[in-house]
């Protein structure tokens, strides 16, 4: 692997995602925000990448970009060498609001996708019975989904995303507003996700345990202007899964990069 | 609007039943003239004499059809209209603006201030009155549209992209069920402008209707029958907008929960 030894990957032959010098200004004259300066960023296909850093260092920015929302001002993101030009299928987003469709069934949010390619109720049943057991959703099948705890409203946001197999998962700060406990067992579901499936995960979160823990790759961001200050490669994501998760947490190896992490984050908060 | 919960139905149904008692005590007690305040078995007596005899060559089924259809025909027709253009208002900000001053000029005008220019346009047929009622209609339901799609959640839509929408999928997927309690909403509150413009608009100029009806019968100072009519509108007034409110519950089910 071409990693420097200090953790920071550089440039590879197997770039997945490519952000190369992307710059996003908002509004203009006296009101110009540059929210992203001359970002460069590159991840290969299967990596976790957790990006933090104090609020708005532009971390949403960087996120709408990839996923397509937004035009960056100079600079392209690229997705296997191919220009980003709009939203696609190929990256599901999930925010920290669940975003849910009220007016549909938790199935019918589940097929949201498969129902938009045509795809009859009965082709698209199976699907959406698979991914509605694998996060214990499927006995509420039926109900809506202001019926679900918060928890389980997020399940089925990534749900939603999951079931039309996109290559990227785009996830803004998805466990921000949920209570410790269910916090964790998401982050487990997450793992055990990535794992199986291979995907490729770019995931926005305020807590440095998280993105340390998650990760393999935590990026570390700084505000006005949005830079990426720190991108530090964490072995954890990788390990042979074993043991409970706070275990891990509670590594000298895990405290140590999270104390690094947290100290940058600080060291940019200060300026 | 909104029905009182459970425990405390009872209040609304006393209150009710407080009234006749107080309109009872007042006719036992002989503190208001007869011809002023006539008793209920007046209004009651007026009641089966219209029914069996109709009210000047009308049945009391005729008037409440006339005024019934005058009004659900303004109403829909707005809402057919007012629909429509309030979505597109919504996604075009030039149409907006284009009808944006001629809308909020005819929300708070009076409808029957321009009444007689309609009836000296349409005539004094039902052509004017459905004509009024559209016009006192439409602007509340197309504002009320164009709010709902103004503030369509925008991650919702940005979900909805994700997941491979297109634009128009967008719209028939995201949009339109996101703007529906706008929609509904906008619909309760023109429906109950429409129906108070048809009363008012039938006590000016029209041969049949319950407005006519209780016209007519001051003029005789038949005040039995003004009552009487007086207590059928309000009465089908709330059961008008009971209807649309139950329709609104059943389709919005997320009203309030989301
Ligand atoms: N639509 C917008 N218009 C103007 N400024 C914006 C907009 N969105 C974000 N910003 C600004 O851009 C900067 C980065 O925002 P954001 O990407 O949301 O940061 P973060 O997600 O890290 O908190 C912030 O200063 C924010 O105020
Ligand atoms: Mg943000």
């Amino acid at each position: 692997m071409p990693d420097a030894s200090d953790g920071r990957r550089l440039v590879t032959s197997d770039t997945f995602v490519s952000f190369a010098d992307v710059s996003v200004t908002y509004g203009s004259g006296a009101g110009r925000v540059p929210a992203l300066e001359n970002i460069s960023l590159d991840f290969a296909a299967g990596d976790f990448v957790c990006v933090v850093g104090p609020s708005g260092c532009g971390k949403t920015t960087l996120m709408q970009a990839l996923a397509g929302f937004l035009k960056p001002s100079t600079g392209t993101v690229s997705i296997d060498g191919r220009p980003v030009d709009g939203p696609g299928v190929d990256r599901g987003v999930v925010f920290q609001q669940p975003a849910l469709f009220p007016w549909l069934t938790v199935a019918g949010n589940a097929g949201f996708g498969p129902m938009l390619r045509g795809e009859s109720r009965r082709d698209r049943a199976g699907t959406v019975e698979d991914h509605l057991r694998m996060v214990g959703l499927w006995d509420f099948r039926d109900r809506y989904p202001y019926e679900l705890s918060g928890g389980m409203q997020q399940r089925l946001a990534i749900v939603r995303a999951l079931v039309n197999k996109p290559k990227i998962l785009l996830m803004d700060e998805p466990f921000g507003a949920l209570d410790a406990l269910t916090r964790e067992k998401m982050q487990e579901e997450l793992h055990a996700v990535w794992r199986r499936t291979g995907m490729t995960v770019l995931l926005i979160t305020h807590s440095v345990e998280e993105a340390v823990y998650l990760g393999t790759d935590v990026v570390v961001m700084s505000p006005r202007p949005g830079r990426i200050i720190e991108r530090i490669a964490a072995p954890f994501a990788r390990r042979e899964s074993a043991g409970c998760s706070r275990d891990t947490k509670s590594l000298p190896a895990f405290v140590a990069l999270r104390e690094r992490v947290l100290s940058l984050i600080w060291q940019t908060a200060g300026t | 609007m909104t029905e009182a919960p459970r425990p405390y139905r009872w209040l609304s149904v006393l209150s009710v039943v407080a009234f006749f008692g107080a309109w009872y005590v007042v006719n036992a007690a002989h503190l208001a003239p007869a011809n002023l305040l006539p008793s209920m078995s007046d209004v009651w007596a007026a009641l089966l004499d219209i029914l069996h005899n109709g009210y000047r060559g009308t049945t009391l089924w005729e008037d409440a059809a006339a005024t019934l259809g005058r009004c659900l025909g303004g109403f829909a027709l707005a809402t057919l209209v007012g629909v429509p253009l309030g979505l597109w208002m919504g996604r075009s900000r030039i149409l907006a603006a284009s009808i944006d001053y001629i809308l909020q000029f005819m929300r708070p005008l009076p409808p029957l201030s321009y009444l007689i220019l309609l009836i000296l346009w349409l005539g004094t047929g039902d052509t004017s009155k459905v004509a009024l009622l559209f016009l006192a209609a439409f602007p509340t339901i197309a504002m009320a549209a164009m709010a709902g799609v103004r503030g369509v959640n925008g991650q919702r839509i940005q979900a909805a992209l994700a997941c491979g929408a297109t634009e128009a999928q967008v719209f028939r997927h995201v949009v339109l069920p996101s703007c529906l309690p706008m929609v509904m909403t906008g619909l309760r509150i023109a429906l109950a402008v429409t129906f108070s413009t048809v009363v008012a608009a039938e006590l000016m100029t029209a041969s049949n209707g319950l407005g006519w009806m209780v016209f007519s019968a001051s003029q005789f100072l038949r005040t039995d029958i003004v009552l009487l009519g007086v207590l059928i509108l309000g009465v089908l007034g709330m059961a008008l907008s009971r209807a649309l409110l139950s329709l609104d519950l059943r389709l919005v089910h997320w009203r309030g929960r989301d």
